[in-house]
Parts: C-alpha cells; structure tokens; sequence
C-alpha cells in the first residue's frame, strides 16, 4: 500500500447505492491519496463524472436506477476515463458484457483494498498517454516489441505469428483483463470470436513456451468465465 | 362392489325396484333400516319382456340413481318372473332381508299375477324376512305422472293381425287341399315365428283371434263357433293350450336371451374400462382414457367439467374433451352437478346429455354427452352410462385422494427442509457473525488494546469468517439457481490442467494444511464446459474433502477421459462414508450424521445440479483402500478442428 503510484491530486468517483461501501472506499482511498466523490444513483454517477472530470470512475453493476452497462455507455460517449467495474459473483454476464464494451478492469465483491488498489494503479497507468516502451518485462518474461524478440530467463523463444501477436496483445494491456471477446476481435478478427476453443488452444501453446510451469501460470492468468490477464511486476 | 361381506348384524338387504315413483319411498326406507342395521343392501330391478313407457322409464331411472346414491348396489336383471328373477338374486348375494312396496308390484299387466307376486315372493322365499312398504299416497304435484297409462304396442297387434289376416287367406285357398286340421297347423306355425317379433300380449291376441278364426271359418259347421265333433273340440282346446305355451316359451327365450347378450356387452364394457382407469397414471390420464371409452362404446362426443370443489364447478372442460360446451350448456351442467340430477333426451342427437359424477360422498363432476346416433334403449344406456360415470368417479375421487396426498407429503417434505434450511443457515450465518463481533469489540476497546501479535490473530478471525460468511451466501445464491430451474451453462471449450490450477489456487489457504496430490492424463483434450460452474463444483467437492478428513492427510485430484467421458475425481484418505448415506449425501441439506460442525448440507447438492446442468453426472463411492471418493463425469467430444490458415 505504501509503495503508491498514484499522484496525490487523482480524482476517484465511486458510484454506488451502498452507502457502506461508499464510505469503506472513501476511507480507503483517501488514505492513499485519491481525493473522492461519491455517487449513490447511475443518473448522478454520470452528471458527476461530467461535472468532477475524474480521473477513475469505480462503477458498481445493479444500481438502483440504471443499469451499470448503460451508466458506461453513456460516460462513454464523451469520456475515455478508466472505470473499474465493483461486481458480486453472481453478475457474471453483466460484468463480462460491461467489460466487453469498453471497462477498464473489474473486482469482484467483497475485495481487498491491496487488489482494489493494484487495480487502479494498472488502470490509471493505461490511460495516461506515456512513451512506448520497447521493452517489456514481467517475472523471467522479456518481450522486445520493436526486435519482435521473446526471451525467457534471457533464452530467445520461437513464437508463431498467431502466438505472437497474442502476446502482443496481452503485452499493450499488461496488467488489465482481456476477455476472450476482445482477444478473439483483435488477433483473429471478428468473424472468429465465437471461436473460442482457437485461444485455448494458441493459450496453452503460449504458457508452454513462456511459463516456467505451464500447468501452474503464473503470468498469463485464467480469469474464470471472463478471460485473461497477464500479470505485472507490481 | 359395495357389498363388502357381511355387516356387524349379519344381514344383508334387498328392496325390489319397480318402475312406479312409489317406489322412491320404499327405497328410502329400505336405506334406512340398512343404515340403522349398518348392512350393505342391493336395489333391483327385474325388467320383462314388455317394453316400458317413457314415464315408465323415467321413473326407473330416477328410482335407480335414487337408490345408488343413497349407497345401494344396484342390480337390473332380466325375468319374465320378477319373483323368479329376485329370488335369483336374493341367492346370489345370500340376501337376508326383502324390502318390496306394497300395491305397486313390479310391471305385470296380468291380472293374476299382480294378486300373486306379493304371495309367491312370501311363499317362495323361505327363511328370509320380507318387509312391505305400504306407502303414504300423499299429493303429489307430478300428479299424472304416476297414473300409469295404458300401452299398447299397435305395431306388434297390427303386425299380428297382419300376419293371421294373411295365413287365414292362405288357409282358405289351400284348406280344400290340405283339409282344416293341417290349418290349425299353419296357424300354429304363424304365431312360434311371430314369437320372434312381438311380446307376450301379442302372443296372447295371436293365439286367441287365431283360435277363433280357426273355429269360425275351418272348424265344421264353418261360419259358426260352435264344434261338431268332440275330437274337433278336444283339438281346438289343445290347440288354443299349445298356441299360448309355444309364444310364452318362445318369448321367455327370446327375453333372456337378448338380456343376456346385453348384459355381456356391458359388463365387457365395464370391464374394459375399470381396467384401463385402474392402470391410469394420473387424474388428466384418467379423464382422457374414461372419454375414450364413454364416446367409444355410446357413439357420441363426450366432455367432462370436473368439480373444483364440492360446490363448484370447472369454467372449462377438462382439456382432452373432444366435445365443446356453449355458455348456456355449461350452466345446464353447473346445475346437474349441483343437483346430483341427471339432465337430457340421450335420444336427441342435437342435445347435450348431462350426467353427474357422483360417489356416495363427494361429487366430482359432470359428463356431458352428444350422441352421433339415436339410442334404441334408452334406459338400458342410460344405465350402462351411470354405471360408467359411477365407475369414472370412484376412480377420480382416489386418483384426486392420491394425489391431495402426494401434495400434503410434499408439502410436508418442504416444510421440513424450510425449517432445516432455517435451522442450518441461521447457524452458519451466526456464527462468523458473532466471531466478528467479538473480534471487533476487542480490538475497538480502547482501554486494553492488547497485544499486536493478539490484534492480528482477531483480525485473522475477522477475515476467517467473513470468508465463511461469504462462502455461505455464495452457495446459498447457488442451490437457488439451481432450484429455480434457470440454470444456464455457458458451455464453452475449456483446458482441465487450467480448470484445476485455477480451482487450487483459490483454495491455497483452506487446503494448506492437506497434501494435495494432482493426477492428469497427459495430453487431456479440450473438453466443453461451464468453467465457472465446474469451478465451483470443483471447489465443493474439495472443500468437502478437506472440511471432513483430518489435516495432515492426502487429497487426491485427478483428471482422465475414459470411453468419451472427462472424469474429474476427488478422494480423500479420511474414514470414508458410511454405506447407507452414500445415496443420499447429494440431497439438499443431508449431513452425514456425525460430521464436524459447520457446513450446511448444500455444498454437495450444488455440485449434482451444476454438474447435471452440464449434461454430466456425479457419483461417490468409498475407496477400497479407506476414504471417500466423488467422480464428476461430463460427456466430451472432439473440438473442432482449427484452421492454421493465419500462421
């Protein structure tokens, strides 16, 4: 926790109709530097994230009013904020379909601040405009982006074009949830999202070439009924 | 069938059933002294060879519908002797008692008869007790009703007349041939055929007029009654004797023997209906077979309003009538349920005939029924339809008993586990609650904050039961979908190796204190399925091992595909279970008795409805070597090929 990356001035806004849970996430992220506003409806949700220009919107799914898909549509419209989505296990599809239209990232009920917070962090570093970084690092992973090279514990690793661009892919959103949609969309195109059983496959091909243990992942991590997520240093 | 052996003061009572509305009288008191001797009685009905009169008829039936709803068996036989016939039944059913009306004997027309039958029923029935009803002839408003009019077939006299008419004109061209005592044979021939065609009053003018006739215009000296010779007298006599017998003989024959092939048809009829209802599965299945037979053995289109309660009946036919019913025909038949009455021509082939259902007690409905064809015997059908609907409402009134029970049980059954639902969550839920309240109260006490190494432990505590708490929901929302129905998978294709890293990675904590052993088939396909359900009931099934062996002993968790089945087992090394709970620790809220406390019984139940929703199934089963083991089974298939057109 202490180890914060967030800059002091980082506008949060937390829409949610659970005054508890507004309170515990007021507590909790102003502790770490965020300054927060709360929204308890959808409809306020979206006229305070207009008004307060946040930098991070956590947006909780079954609000009173609108539903949650609908409240990230309409910020949307005009605003690429990162909005982290608060979801209990049972709104699965909800939190799937929300994502798939354009969410950061999601927690599930009930949480850790540590996880809440990585989260946020992972978010908020996507969504500022930074250098690209050729080279990309997590764990004994090394990716050159612009050498096109792969290297585990300094070993160079043959990728497939497919497998490749996969990791590519993973690498540009390090840190965030991908769902399969998603992947699917960008590494074999749209006509072939519905043909899952292709990522299971180019993903198990991936962790037995780059997971130290391919049966025990720890880099590319299955995010059940969601999809996947690539892991970072931090 | 309501004969059910003999009563507490041994007697068993019949009251003779006539065609006269005097006769409801007799019933009734007949069913009163079977009530105060509390002994089955028989009503019957003995018909002969004439044919009744519509009122006639009426009456009957009426009489007969009185007489079985006030819980007699009732019996219509066919005799030409109504003392013979009842007689055969008082020996049939070992009848101790008679009840008979007094001045309203059954249908004879013969004078004499009418002055015996009290007699000979007294005489002839030795040993038994016979009962006369003299009964009250109070003002009746049906007043003419009960004046019995006279009936004369004119078809059968006229036929009669005919057919003498004809053989006296044959007679008198060939009598100068044949000579006039070979006459008196062709007569004689003429009235045995006519035997087959008309009753005994008929018979009786047949034998008379041809008599006559004979003596008249045959017998010397032609043209007069009166006989010459004394052989001449003898043979008229004889012949007026043998002319009479010949038609009573025939037309006895004729009577018993057409009964008889109508009481078969029925009784077949009746047969085949209470077996088919006795092999009926439930009420819609009864109502559909008893409809079948009613329109195939009347010729008719047929529905039945079943009552919803005593008072009430249906708004709508029971769906598998074939027969629709008109606004005003559904009231007709609210009130033929209301009124136990029956209700309609049975001969009119553009009406609806309405029957109540009936059993001694209860009223279940109503029949109604259009003929396609006009009936012949009406009473006769009309019998035969009541013993139908009798037979239909005995077997609704048990089917509904049965399944009025089957409900209760279930309702019981629910009952129950609402309460133990109650019992178990109430538990579970206050238990980590109150843990957290301690917890919490100790560590806000400001006076004594304790130790550091004390305020993690609480805190520790803390997070303990909010993962209790939290699991608690989580499977509660689980058996809930499950119960609802709605159970979606989102079947998809799926690795196992990742299936179970991923399941063993949310368990680190609960399993750290057991050795977990992982064996997978190398080379596992992928196989299709809802991963986060079989996630879930992954972790069930090793929460449950983990929850009931001690710590420090092994889990195994493999994975294999045998004869295109995935089969993803969890075993353990505790004592195993006992035999007899093997079946049923997937039930809702079954605890094994004498596992450790916490837990609700519905961990494994969720794990048979995920699985099940997935087309696969779960089954347990103690290992040889000591410990239980639990085996999901899903059905694979090959993925589809992938197309390495993009590397």
């Amino acid at each position: 926790m202490s180890t914060d990356t967030a800059k002091t001035s980082t506008i949060a806004l937390v829409i949610d109709d659970e005054s508890q849970i507004r309170r515990l996430l007021r507590i909790t992220l102003e502790a770490n530097g965020y300054k927060v506003f709360e929204a308890a409806t959808g409809k306020e949700g979206i006229s305070e994230a207009a008004q307060r220009r946040p930098d991070i919107i956590l947006l909780d799914l079954g609000l009173p009013d609108i539903e949650g898909i609908s409240v990230l549509k309409r910020i949307r419209e005009w605003s690429q904020v990162p909005v982290v989505i608060l979801s209990v296990r049972e709104s699965d599809d909800e939190k799937v379909t929300v994502l798939d239209c354009g969410a950061d990232d999601y927690i599930t009920k009930p949480f850790s601040t540590t996880e809440l917070l990585a989260r946020l962090r992972v978010a908020l570093r996507h969504s500022q405009p930074r250098e690209e970084t050729a080279v990309f690092r997590s764990g004994d992973l090394e990716v050159d982006l612009i050498a096109r090279s792969v290297r585990v514990k300094g070993n160079e690793v043959k990728l497939t074009a497919t497998e490749y661009s996969l990791l590519q892919l993973f690498v540009k959103h390090a840190g965030r949830v991908l769902t399969q949609r998603q992947i699917m969309r960008e590494v074999w195109g749209p006509n072939y999202v519905e043909q899952k059983h292709y990522l299971r496959v180019y993903m198990k091909h991936l962790r037995e070439k780059l997971e130290e243990t391919p049966s025990e992942p720890k880099l590319f991590t299955t995010e059940p009924g969601v999809g996947y997520r690539l892991v970072t240093g931090d | 069938m309501e004969i059910e052996g003999p009563s507490k003061t041994g007697h068993r009572l019949l009251v003779v059933v006539t065609v006269s509305p005097f006769s409801q009288q007799t019933i009734r008191w007949a069913h009163r002294l079977a009530e105060s001797w509390n002994c089955p009685w028989i009503a019957v009905h003995v018909g002969t060879a004439s044919s009744p009169s519509d009122v006639e008829q009426t009456n009957l039936t009426e009489n007969l519908a009185l007489a079985r709803e006030l819980g007699a068996e009732v019996i219509t036989t066919a005799d030409e002797d109504v003392v013979r016939g009842i007689l055969r039944i008082v020996r049939q059913h070992d009848i101790t008692q008679i009840v008979v009306g007094k001045g309203m004997e059954p249908n004879s027309r013969v004078l004499f008869w009418r002055a015996s039958f009290l007699g000979r029923l007294i005489r002839q029935s030795a040993g038994i007790a016979v009962h006369i009803v003299n009964p009250e002839k109070h003002q009746n408003s049906k007043g003419l009703r009960f004046h019995r009019p006279l009936v004369i077939s004119w078809r059968s006299y006229l036929l009669t007349v005919s057919v003498i008419g004809l053989v006296t004109y044959a007679n008198h061209v060939f009598s100068p041939a044949i000579g006039y005592r070979a006459v008196a044979l062709n007569y004689l021939l003429s009235i045995v055929l006519l035997a087959f065609f008309v009753g005994r009053g008929p018979m009786l003018f047949a034998a008379t007029i041809s008599a006559l006739v004979w003596n008249y215009l045959f017998l010397p000296p032609r043209f007069t009654f009166s006989i010459s010779h004394f052989e001449d007298a003898m043979m008229f006599g004889m012949y007026f004797v043998l002319a009479i017998v010949l038609g009573q003989l025939i037309a006895r024959i004729r009577i018993q023997e057409k009964a008889e092939r109508r009481r078969e048809e029925q009784s077949t009829a009746l047969y085949l209906l209470t077996r088919d209802l006795a092999e009926a599965s439930s009420l819609d299945d009864v109502v559909q077979k008893f409809l079948q037979h009613v329109q195939d053995i009347f010729k008719g289109e047929a529905a039945l309003i079943l009552g919803e309660s005593s008072k009430t009946l249906s708004k709508q036919p029971h769906p598998t009538s074939k027969l629709q019913l008109s606004e005003h025909e559904m009231n007709t038949a609210t009130w033929v349920f209301t009124q136990r009455q029956t209700q309609g021509p049975f001969t009119d082939t553009a009406k609806v005939s309405f029957l109540p259902l009936t059993t001694a007690k209860e009223k279940i409905g109503v029949l109604a029924i259009k003929l396609n064809q006009s009936v012949a015997n009406v009473m006769d059908y009309q019998n035969l339809l009541e013993a139908f609907t009798r037979q239909a409402a005995l077997v609704i009134d048990r089917q509904r008993l049965q399944e009025y029970a089957e409900k209760n049980r279930l309702f019981a059954e629910s009952e129950r586990l609402g309460k133990n639902l109650l019992d178990s969550i109430s538990h579970e839920m206050r238990t980590p609650i109150a843990a957290i309240t301690t917890a919490v109260s100790s560590l806000s006490d400001s006076n004594d904050p304790g130790s550091v190494e004390m305020q993690h432990e609480l805190k520790d505590e803390i997070q303990i039961a909010t993962h209790r708490l939290n699991r608690l929901v989580g499977n509660l929302l689980d058996i809930a979908r499950v119960e609802s129905g709605h159970l979606r998978p989102k079947v998809d294709w799926c690795e196992i190796a990742d299936l179970i890293h991923v399941t063993l990675k949310s368990l680190e904590k609960e399993m750290a204190a057991h050795k977990i052993r992982i064996n997978l088939d190398a080379e596992l396909p992928l196989v299709e399925m809802d991963f986060v359900l079989m996630e879930q009931a992954l972790t069930n099934l090793l929460l449950n091992a983990v929850h009931h062996t001690p710590p420090g002993t092994a889990v195994e968790l493999s994975a294999k595909i045998r004869d295109n089945e995935l089969a993803i087992s969890v075993a353990d090394s505790g004592r195993g279970l006992p035999v007899e709970t093997l079946e049923r620790v997937f039930e809702k809220f079954y605890r094994v008795p004498g596992s450790p406390s916490g837990g609700t019984g519905l961990g494994l139940s969720i794990v048979k409805g995920f699985v099940e929703a997935q087309r696969g199934r779960v089954t347990v089963a103690n290992r040889p070597e000591s410990g239980a083991i639990f085996t999901i089974y899903l059905p694979t298939s090959e993925p589809p090929p992938i197309s390495f057109s993009r590397e």
